[in-house]
């Protein structure tokens, strides 16, 4: 049976070439993977992981992260005190179906289903937690309030970052899902359960898990859509003005894009 | 198994070598060749149209029937007229003595050039069977201690190139239409007309033209046409001036080395440069094309990070 019996251009990659793949994405491009506030990002010894980065990313000045504000401490507010983090994907892996380089864990329903990709992943984090000292800091009462003013003149203090080391954790994290074709050509993932290992309480563990599958949903549409031009390496056929290519309808592909064979495939119909 | 596999059908396959047909042009001249008592000088341009495609189970592509458009065929023949005097011939003679009206003895003879414009013409490249040859390019221009990086942001980045590479090229001899024998022995009359003096009469020119019916004959001598004049220039273009090893070779040179079928970047952006962040290359190592006759099969690895 020929690659194009139902179309005329396919595509086609298989999950080792896209772990490949993604090994190259965490190499060049650490800020994808790496988050933290801008007090844990300058000092390496604050980071839960030390990154692995090409020679390029130092050369060119490239981020190993994508700096975020610090989280604010609950009940502060003038002056707001704030407290960094750090957040980073230590390792990713897929799986297409048929699954067999992932061992799901028994609340994703093992064994992977027909259509569906497994990605696993290492998240390491942690809160900065400040030291008494630090607190010791901050000033008391609140600032531009004192009863003997003749005039009450609100002030607004710049906020403060208290100084400390992230207590660092690492979560092991199980994602199932599937590919959507994009009416503009894109391969979008989309996940569809996720699972966190060993968190209790259980309440606890959803809570994060949402927060997760929010997160990873966001960046796969936001920044690891792939392009259909990208999966077929820039074919010429993708970019002749003189044709127009649709996917291929179900019938004659009853799954387009198809997660099968260990590999991500795609069929391609040209109009000319 | 390949970590990427790529396949085009015959119908896409056929939309590809369009857009590398069409980018295929051929120029030469004004070149010369000397064959003894003549010369023959030609100016030539052209492009490729038509064309159909066959995928073979033996991994190779045939396209037959592959016109060549003469955008431009110029061809002009100069040879030495051997002298010759013709006239000197009286129309109404005088009855007492001698001749009341005749025509002078007019001698003719020396270099006359035929000019032929065949512009147009239509002739076929009979048959092109070719295979799929990948090559790794990298520009001589390229710095050795640059990164690929560095190379790509100098528009110097190493590519994959995937080349219809020929095994055989077969263009036909150029198919001269019939009418042109007519036009070529008008232009030699011309062109010997020409060698008459200015100031002679028409109707003298008429009556001298008439009588030198037998200089056809002697440039076709001179030319060594023993048959159809239009075999005769067919025969020269293509193979005394060499036009058809000429454009076999173009065709070859063209298809395996000059225009790939398919080109792309390695290591391949597989994500783009944005706000500052460099664009995200993946090696492509391995890189495998073949056909058979359902379809184009490109394979590639992803190389190792």
């Amino acid at each position: 049976m020929a690659f194009t019996d139902n179309c005329d251009l396919f595509a086609a990659v298989h999950e080792d070439g896209i772990n490949q793949v993604i090994q190259h994405i965490m190499r060049q491009r650490p800020s994808l993977f790496n988050y933290a506030s801008a007090d844990v990002t300058g000092n390496r010894e604050l980071w839960c992981h030390q990154i692995d980065v090409t020679k390029d990313v130092s050369k060119f000045a490239n981020p190993f992260f994508t700096v975020m504000p610090p989280f604010p401490v609950i009940g502060s507010d003038n002056p707001l005190v704030l407290t960094g983090f750090c957040a980073q994907l230590t390792k990713a892996l897929i799986d297409f179906h048929p699954g067999n380089i992932i061992n799901l864990p028994a609340e994703l329903n093992p064994p992977l289903k027909p259509q569906r990709f497994s990605l696993q992943f290492i998240v390491c984090g942690g809160l900065v937690c400040p030291s008494e000292r630090e607190l010791d800091q901050i000033p008391v009462g609140t600032i531009g309030s004192e009863p003997f003013l003749h005039e009450f003149v609100p002030l607004k203090p710049p906020p403060i970052i208290v100084r400390g080391r992230p207590i660092c954790f690492c979560l092991d994290v199980f994602v199932v899902g599937r590919f959507d074709l994009t009416p503009n050509g894109f391969l979008l993932g989309k996940v569809e359960g996720l699972e966190i290992v060993d968190i209790k309480p259980e309440r606890l563990e959803a809570n994060l898990e949402c927060y997760l599958l929010m997160s990873v949903n966001v960046v796969l549409r936001q920044k690891l859509a792939i392009a259909l031009e990208a999966l077929a390496l820039s074919f010429p056929l993708l970019n002749m003005g003189t044709i127009t290519l649709l996917p291929t309808p179900n019938p004659p592909v009853p799954n387009n894009p198809a997660i099968e064979e260990h590999q991500l495939k795609v069929f391609i119909t040209m109009k000319t | 198994m390949s970590h990427i596999t790529i396949a085009a059908s015959e119908r896409a396959f056929e939309q590809i070598f369009t857009l590398v047909r069409d980018n295929f042009s051929f120029s030469k001249g004004p070149e010369t060749g000397s064959f003894g008592p003549f010369s023959a000088t030609y100016t030539v341009a052209g492009k490729l149209s038509g064309g159909t495609l066959d995928l073979h189970d033996d991994g190779t592509v045939e396209v037959k029937n592959l016109d060549i458009v003469w955008t431009q065929l110029k061809l002009k023949v100069c040879l030495d007229l051997p002298g010759c005097c013709v006239g000197g011939w009286c129309i109404i003679p005088d009855p007492w003595n001698g001749c009341l009206v005749g025509v002078p003895e007019i001698c003719i003879g020396g270099p006359i050039c035929i000019p032929l414009d065949l512009s147009g013409l239509v002739s076929e490249v009979n048959s092109i069977k070719a295979h799929l040859k990948p090559v790794y390019f990298i520009d001589p221009g390229r710095n050795p201690a640059w990164t690929d990086l560095e190379a790509e942001f100098n528009g110097k980045p190493n590519k994959w190139r995937i080349f219809l590479d020929p095994d055989l090229v077969s263009v036909d001899p150029i198919d001269v239409p019939a009418s042109i024998g007519n036009l070529f022995e008008n232009l030699v009359e011309n062109a010997v007309e020409d060698l008459l003096p200015s100031w002679l009469p028409g109707w003298a020119k008429d009556i001298i033209m008439a009588a030198l019916g037998f200089i056809i004959d002697i440039v076709k001598g001179i030319l060594g046409i023993v048959d159809k004049v239009e075999d005769w220039i067919s025969d020269l273009l293509g193979n005394r001036l060499d036009l058809l090893v000429f454009l076999e070779t173009a065709i070859a040179d063209y298809f395996a080395a000059q225009y790939p079928i398919y080109e792309f970047e390695d290591p391949y952006p597989i994500l783009p440069a944005s706000g500052g962040l460099f664009p995200v290359k993946i090696p492509i190592r391995d890189l495998k094309s073949t056909v058979n006759s359902k379809e184009m099969i490109v394979e590639a690895n992803v190389g190792g990070a």
